[in-house]
């Protein structure tokens, strides 16, 4: 973690080697004399614009203002990484995961196999998504991630029984979805599947109450149970307060809860994310993906997301790795910490990249 | 730069304008047409100014309809001009202008389209001169444009001069919601209060002897409109408070989604349905008004005039019943356009396409059928004793005639509903999620 207190000293120390006093110091910076003594006392941060002023002014890297200390030509980059994982320790959290018991067996929700799209134009064809196949566990959290393009979204189509694959499999609580008739998808998609959009695409007519109720209804659940039903999702997911709030007049983060309160709620075999966090900040986001890992931990739900957002991924059990319409690789996070599955997320990406570099190179003369 | 900035929004909000640019031609072309209808009816020396008057009363409450639902589709754009900078006096004078600018190209397009079909629909060969008519109906039809224009965007101006940036961000999602305080059983007491009086008016038509009967038929008309508005207010108001209840028996089929839909903005449903109720009862008292004048053997003036008349009247009912269903079908149509995520969405949590097919069939009935609901209550009431008062006056031959004519309206309207039915259906299934294949 970063130290407030090392920090402060150092910008002290600094400031006097120039031989400036707080107020000149404060003065060059256009802040007052209390900000600069808030920072040496280590009581505060400087703000994010500061930064490179400060660095500037004081003639320090902002890889030294971090630790608090010059850093010499030799160990620069053990320091720089040293630097780098102290921010993304204070970003993400220091929780170790924790792992569930080895010895339960959990039965597979999704498993695809061999699965291809193609989409054939008049003058061309498209191959989006080509020969994918992996499982899906029981109460797991699974990301796909991937570039724009990649073929993410035909996956889920194709999860979703949105699309049919052109070839292979998808059994989903062991029944194969490429078999059913297109008449019995919905009914499908209701008993077996709970979705959460970017969007959050809640019904902006119906309250918050009301849109959770709906999926309920849609479900045929008894209709004395439904009250019940939403007082404890909306519980468990701290909206209780804004259920009678119409989805303008709550916050993305609120709408977005209300979104996994419906998928949740109709207690479907798969939870089916798409970008969730892509509309939130990321005080939001986190709350977002803290209740998805609860969800799997406590309630034994079994999300599968689409993200491109390395920090969202970073709360998964597993990422797999898609890259024009292939699976590339995967990463479990088994019993890592969240920053060094981040930290490693970032490497596989890094090295997905890099390949991808390497096949333009030899393409391109 | 906010010109071109204007153009480039109004060419992507292009479905909108289309539906708001066919149901200012059809408002005025209806105009226009009951304006030929009063103007020949001046030549032929009957007073129908009265027609036109209230086709304009109608026509703002749906003009400031259909404002207020371009104003809610771009009221985000709007927000953002004013966040680029723009002055909001410059702002509210474009959009005036814009909204100015379409409704001259409808009045020129219904003008010209209801002026032809009145001139192909009538025999006025010689009688009279197309060029006197032309003139005389249009000026006609141009002052009361102006009229509601001038009130339409007065009141717009003073919406938009009201709402602040934050506002305007929100004005597509803002839903009109029932105060805790604001209940249904007041707009009950008054329409049932009302009701009764309406009904003891009509008794006393029929029972009165003939010298008093003047009282109750100068003042049915009071009554009657109030009813018309309590009944609206007060199954509107109820319909919110059911809902905010969150009463169990909502929970089940279509109703939480019927019944969001029609409470979301329940004043303004209330109102614009109860103009349509007004405009169902004029459209059913004119054809049997119309019917009546055509009846051989009921002579109440000169033969010539009286044809005339009967002719009118039946024109009369056209031109309501026209507006009655052209009007309630755009806005079920807007609905849906304004809507159409809402069916995806419905299809990804497990609606199927049968379902969603129902819901939009359901959607439309409502639609079609709960402004006539009244209308239809209060001729259950008063047509049997109307029919009994009239068998009194009337020889042999005319007996049970009223009876005859509702009945005929009454097949008439069926025919139209089925038609709009059919029409509006088949717009719809555009919006229903398509099947995907392999």
């Amino acid at each position: 973690m970063m130290n407030q207190g090392k920090i402060g000293a150092f910008i002290s120390e600094r400031r006097k080697a120039k031989g400036w006093t707080q107020s000149q110091l404060a003065e060059k910076l256009g802040i007052t004399d209390k900000a600069v003594s808030k920072w040496e006392t280590g009581r505060s941060m400087p703000d994010l614009s500061l930064f490179m002023p400060l660095c500037t002014l004081l003639e320090i890297t902002l890889n030294e203002l971090f630790a608090g200390e010059c850093i010499s030509e030799q160990n620069l980059k053990e320091k720089a990484d040293e630097v780098l994982m102290s921010v993304i320790a204070s970003w993400l959290g220091q929780e170790k995961r924790i792992s569930t018991a080895p010895s339960i067996v959990t039965k597979t929700v999704l498993d695809v196999q061999n699965v291809s799209k193609r989409y054939q134009t008049k003058s061309h064809a498209v191959l989006a998504v080509k020969d994918i196949s992996f499982q899906i566990p029981h109460g797991s959290f699974v990301g796909i991630m991937g570039a724009s393009g990649c073929g993410k979204t035909t996956l889920l189509n194709l999860i979703t029984t949105i699309d049919k694959p052109t070839s292979g499999t998808i059994y989903i609580g062991g029944q194969n979805i490429v078999a059913i008739p297109e008449n019995e998808t919905a009914d499908f998609r209701r008993e077996h599947l709970g979705f959460v959009f970017q969007e959050y695409n809640l019904l902006e007519t119906l309250t918050l109450y009301e849109n959770i109720a709906l999926a309920l209804t849609i479900k045929a659940l008894p209709k004395e149970h439904i009250a019940q039903t939403i007082q404890e999702i909306s519980k468990t997911l701290g909206i209780t307060t804004v259920l009678h709030k119409f989805p303008h007049e709550v916050s993305g983060g609120q709408r977005q809860r209300c979104a996994c309160a419906r998928a949740l709620a109709v207690n479907p075999d798969l939870i089916l994310a798409d970008e969730p966090t892509g509309a939130l900040d990321s005080h939001a986001a986190r709350q977002l993906l803290d209740t998805f890992s609860m969800l799997c931990r406590d309630y034994h739900a079994t999300i599968l997301m689409v993200t491109h957002d390395v920090m969202a991924a970073s709360y998964c059990d597993k990422i797999l790795f898609m890259n024009d319409g292939e699976l590339k690789a995967s990463l479990n996070r088994e019993c890592q910490s969240k920053q060094a599955f981040f930290a490693q997320i970032l490497k596989k990406l890094e090295w997905i990249e890099g390949e991808n570099h390497d096949v333009l190179e030899t393409v391109t003369p | 730069m906010y010109w071109k900035l204007s153009l480039r929004n109004a060419r992507r909000s292009f479905t909108t304008y289309l539906l708001y640019t066919v149901t200012m031609t059809i408002l005025l072309g209806v105009m226009e047409l009951s304006n030929c209808i009063a103007v020949v009816g001046n030549f032929a020396d009957f007073q129908t100014i009265s027609l036109p008057l209230l086709i304009v009363v109608i026509q703002i409450v749906l003009v400031e309809y259909i404002d207020t639902y371009i104003f809610r589709q771009r009221a985000k754009e709007f927000a953002n001009n004013l966040l680029l900078g723009m002055q909001k006096k410059t702002l509210t004078g474009l959009f005036l202008v814009e909204i100015l600018l379409i409704g001259c190209f409808c009045f020129l397009v219904g003008t010209t389209v209801s002026y032809g079909l009145f001139c192909i629909g009538t025999s006025l060969r010689g009688a009279y001169s197309y060029g006197l008519l032309y003139c005389q109906s249009v000026f006609d039809t141009f002052c009361c444009f102006c009229v509601i224009e001038i009130v339409c965007g007065v009141r717009l101006k003073i919406r938009m001069d009201k709402l602040q940036i934050r506002e305007l961000m929100q004005e597509k999602g803002h839903s009109q919601q029932l105060n805790p305080t604001d209940t249904s059983t007041s707009w009950g007491i008054v329409f049932l209060c009302s009701f009764g009086c309406l009904i003891a008016c009509v008794c006393g038509i029929v029972y009165l002897p003939q010298a008093y009967v003047i009282y109750p038929v100068a003042i049915v008309i009071i009554p009657l409109a109030i009813s018309i508005i309590a009944f609206y207010q007060w199954i509107f108001r109820w319909l919110s408070a059911y809902r905010r209840k969150s009463a169990v028996s909502i929970y089940q089929q279509n109703r939480l989604y019927l019944t969001a839909a029609a409470t979301y903005n329940f004043r303004t449903a209330a109102m614009v349905n109860a103009v349509f109720c007004m405009c169902f009862l004029f459209s059913a008292c004119s054809f049997i008004t119309g019917s009546f004048m055509l009846k051989p053997d009921l002579q109440l003036m000169e033969k010539t005039a009286q044809y005339w008349m009967g002719t009118a009247q039946l024109g009369i009912c056209i031109v309501f019943t026209v507006i009655y269903f052209s009007i309630l079908a755009l806005q079920q149509v807007i609905e849906f356009h304004q809507n159409a995520r809402h069916y995806q969405l419905l299809g990804w949590i497990g609606k199927s396409n049968r379902q969603l097919k129902m819901l939009v069939i359901q959607q439309i009935a409502i639609r079609l059928t709960l402004p006539m609901i009244l209308a239809l209550l209060i001729g259950l009431f008063c047509i049997p004793l109307l029919n009994y008062k009239m068998n009194k006056l009337f020889p042999p031959s005319m007996h049970n005639a009223l009876l005859h004519d509702a009945g005929v309206f009454f097949i008439s309207i069926l025919f139209f509903f089925i038609g709009y039915f059919y029409v509006v259906f088949t717009m719809s299934k555009v919006y229903i999620p398509k099947k995907k294949t392999h």
